[in-house]
């Protein structure tokens, strides 16, 4: 489950399933900060697949609006607390 | 609904909303069948998402969906909302019926810009001059999207479609201002590129009592994006843009072409040409709600001897 | 509080049609209207209007035909008895809706009091029996429909109570033939006590097994079984409403042929609990005449005046037009030498079943009329022409 960003102050940590994104690029769109950019990696959707630009990863905010305007569901924002919750209940 | 989409393995820790989407609650992990780039896997998500945090009576709310590409959002929304395919434009007569027949109940109805204003117009101004508590929202992607590209009743000028090959040059409808007329007592419009706000406006919109017309401005990439330059009706600017073929193009398009009402107010109306004006347009929470009416009448027929 | 306001006292009462047709409604548990002004079939909103209110039910004169027969089927989904009532221009509007409600068998009644013919002027307050063209398909797809037609205002009464039953056990949309003239016809009928109309209705209820919320074909016992009309609001109600062919779970199960086929053949093979029909002087006949509506009353008087001089006829009513009932046909015209029909159309619906069933073997005479009623001295002149 590949992490893209681990913020350690803010206790926050950026998810992408990468297998389900679509490539529509919204969340490179929408980022206010503009650090996502296309990989040059493919997916089992045929998809090029965001990925942080180079020494972009500590602007993130963890705003979560990436994961509000994804179509698929796949780039999401967990709290520290969250993370241990869904492992103790998986 | 042929083809569920490729189901891939669970990832841990998922998602923490795909598990209360409907494909997602029958088959465990789940992406929309919408084309890269479409507005409404948004607006599945942020249904879901307000109807899980609000932790709202689901059968309470019942779920119109009229025609259009938003009938895949069915696999996206809640799985535990009552989900009902009215037809073509007639999603607003059906829930007078309901709500009439089931005072307690409050129907939700998802409709599209054709769908309410092009063939269900007649039942959505009427539904709004009755203030009936429900909310109805109206994705407006300019196009009909389901049958390929038409122009929509809201199709902006100068935008080409497969029906308007030379440019379309009617005027466009806006919803907004009928649904002021027709007497709508909460009146919203948002776009997509705006998720929080239309989380807060859902969310007061449940909770108000009448009619809340909420219309979100969705991009359609493949039918309207693809086709029409993003410097869209601004071309006065003589600045020659590019085909908004992804959606970034097009949400970036969306964003610079909405503009807030009060900074409407300032804006000549040349420069207001083709742009979208968002915001809350007006809530009156004491205008009295239909059924309520109904129900005051009921009682003296009831009672009279 | 559910004052008793929905039985009127037993009685006899002078009533008009349509108002013995909405009476008749509320005795059947009728709790929502949907409708829109049309002649000849205003009074029924109009009386519903008020004594509908009475009984805590709701009438909504909606914006137009289309919302109105929407309405019904959003009521009925919610788990209440829905009717409108409207007629021919009416009716074409509602025709898209009732192939939806046929497919998701969304049960609802449909009071249809027919006026004259194709386009929307002309003597609108005059019968013609012309919609039952319509009706029997009505609407995109294959399915099957219901059709009552009452003869007096006594039938619109107890009818309308057996058409809302047919609607809750068979799931289809149930129509009421009533017409111009018979709507607007005012006759004295006598309304039973309540215990005993209470025995009639078949109420809206929950069943025990939720699993099956469509109809299906059940193969060890080679029938189709109709479950009861799931309830939004309630857990009884499918995951998905998808107007395809669904299995009983509402979701794409089903071949779309075995999707026809349950939608037909549940209504025809239930054709003998569904069928009404009445007889007049049947014994030993060599003329039958074959009628429904109300050109049935002109042929009473012909046939008693017809007996009276020593010729053999008797009547064979049909009080469910449709399904047009093919056995009970057949075994009435057996040996006979002539059938009679006379309708209240020019092209004769009953006529052409009647050729399909006998395979014209006897002769068929019919007796069009249009806008008039039948007179006995017309049918009398048939019979004694026949009889020669």
């Amino acid at each position: 489950m590949p992490k893209l960003i681990e913020n350690k102050e803010k206790k926050f940590t950026l998810f992408l399933n990468k297998d389900r994104c679509g490539g529509c690029r919204a969340c490179i769109a929408i980022c206010p900060t503009g650090i996502l950019e296309l990989s040059d990696e493919l997916n089992y959707r045929i998809a090029y697949v965001p990925k942080i630009k180079e020494g972009k990863a500590k602007y993130c905010t963890g705003c979560r609006r990436c994961e509000y305007c994804c179509p698929d569901w796949c780039i999401y924002v967990l709290e520290e607390e969250e993370i241990q919750a869904e492992r103790a209940k998986t | 609904m042929s083809g569920m989409g490729p189901i891939y393995p669970k990832e841990k820790p998922d998602h923490p909303y795909v598990q209360f989407s409907t494909g997602g609650y029958l088959f465990g992990n789940y992406n929309s069948l919408f084309c890269a780039g479409c507005g409404y896997g948004i607006i599945g998500h942020i249904f879901t998402r307000v109807f899980e945090d609000e932790k709202i009576e689901p059968k309470l709310f019942p779920l119109i969906i009229g025609i259009g590409c938003y009938t895949q959002l069915v696999t996206l929304v809640h799985h535990t909302s009552q989900k009902f395919f009215a037809l073509h434009g007639r999603a607003p007569a059906v829930a007078t019926g309901m709500k009439m027949a089931n005072p307690k109940l409050k129907p939700i109805i998802f409709s599209g810009d054709g769908d309410c204003f092009g063939i269900g117009g007649n039942h959505f101004i009427h539904m709004c001059r009755r203030n009936l508590d429900c909310v109805i929202f109206i994705f407006n992607n300019s196009i009909y999207g389901m049958t390929g590209g038409q122009a929509a009743p809201t199709t902006l000028y100068g935008a080409e479609s497969t029906t308007t090959p030379y440019k379309m040059f009617e005027n466009r409808i806006d919803g907004v201002n009928l649904a002021l007329a027709a007497g709508a007592t909460y009146i919203a419009r948002t776009t997509v590129a705006h998720p929080r706000t239309l989380m807060k406006y859902f969310r007061k919109a449940l909770k108000h009592k009448g009619t809340s017309v909420i219309e979100v401005i969705t991009p359609c990439v493949t039918y309207f994006g693809r086709k029409n330059l993003d410097r869209l009706g601004v071309e006065y600017l003589d600045i020659i843009g590019e085909k908004m073929d992804n959606t970034g193009r097009m949400l970036d398009w969306i964003k610079r072409n909405s503009v807030r009402i009060n900074q409407a107010k300032f804006m000549t109306d040349e420069e207001l040409f083709n742009n979208y004006i968002i915001g809350e347009f007006r809530y009156e929470p004491d205008k009295p709600e239909y059924s309520e009416e109904y129900a005051k009448i009921q009682k003296i027929a009831m009672e009279e001897k | 509080m559910k004052n008793n306001k929905r039985y009127l006292p037993e009685g006899k009462y002078v009533m008009m049609g349509n108002v013995a047709m909405a009476e008749g409604a509320l005795a059947a548990g009728l709790s929502f209207f949907g409708g829109y002004p049309i002649t000849p079939s205003t009074e029924v909103i109009e009386h519903l209007s008020k004594r509908l209110l009475e009984v805590g039910g709701s009438c909504m004169q909606m914006e137009d035909e289309l919302g109105s027969i929407n309405a019904v089927i959003g009521a009925s989904l919610v788990g209440a008895k829905a009717m409108t009532a409207t007629s021919g221009p009416g009716l074409s509007l509602m025709v898209e809706t009732i192939s939806m409600a046929a497919n998701l068998e969304i049960p609802f009644v449909l009071c249809d009091v027919q006026r004259i013919g194709p386009g929307s002027h002309g003597p609108v307050t005059a019968p013609h029996h012309n919609d039952l063209g319509l009706i029997r398909f009505a609407g995109h797809g294959e399915f099957q429909v219901i059709a009552l037609a009452p003869m007096n205002c006594q039938e619109l009464f107890d009818l309308t109570i057996e058409a809302f039953n047919f609607a809750e056990t068979y799931r289809c949309p149930v129509f009421i033939l009533s017409d111009a003239y018979l709507g607007h016809l005012h006759e004295p009928i006598y309304i039973p006590p309540k215990e005993e109309i209470i025995t009639r209705v078949i109420n809206r209820e929950l069943p025990q097994d939720y699993t099956k919320k469509f109809s299906y074909k059940d193969d060890n016992i080679g029938g189709y079984i109709i479950p009861k009309p799931p309830i939004i609001g309630t857990d009884y109600f499918p995951l998905m409403t998808l107007h395809l062919p669904h299995n009983y779970e509402g979701l794409p199960g089903v071949s779309a042929l075995l999707f026809m086929e349950i939608l037909i053949e549940k209504i025809k093979t239930n054709i003998d609990k569904i069928s009404i029909t009445d007889e007049y002087k049947l014994d030993d006949v060599d003329i039958v005449i074959i009628a429904y509506g109300l050109p049935v009353r002109a042929c009473y008087h012909a046939v008693d005046i017809a007996r009276k001089e020593g010729i053999k006829v008797g009547i064979f009513r049909l009080v469910t037009v449709w399904p047009f009932p093919d056995e009970k046909v057949k075994k009435v015209v057996k040996n006979v030498r002539a059938i009679i029909v006379p309708e209240l159309n020019y092209t004769g619906f009953i006529a052409e079943q009647v050729e399909r069933v006998t395979k014209l073997e006897t002769p068929i005479i019919k007796i069009p009329k249009v806008g008039v009623l039948h007179h006995p001295d017309d049918i009398l002149k048939v019979i004694r022409e026949v009889s020669k």
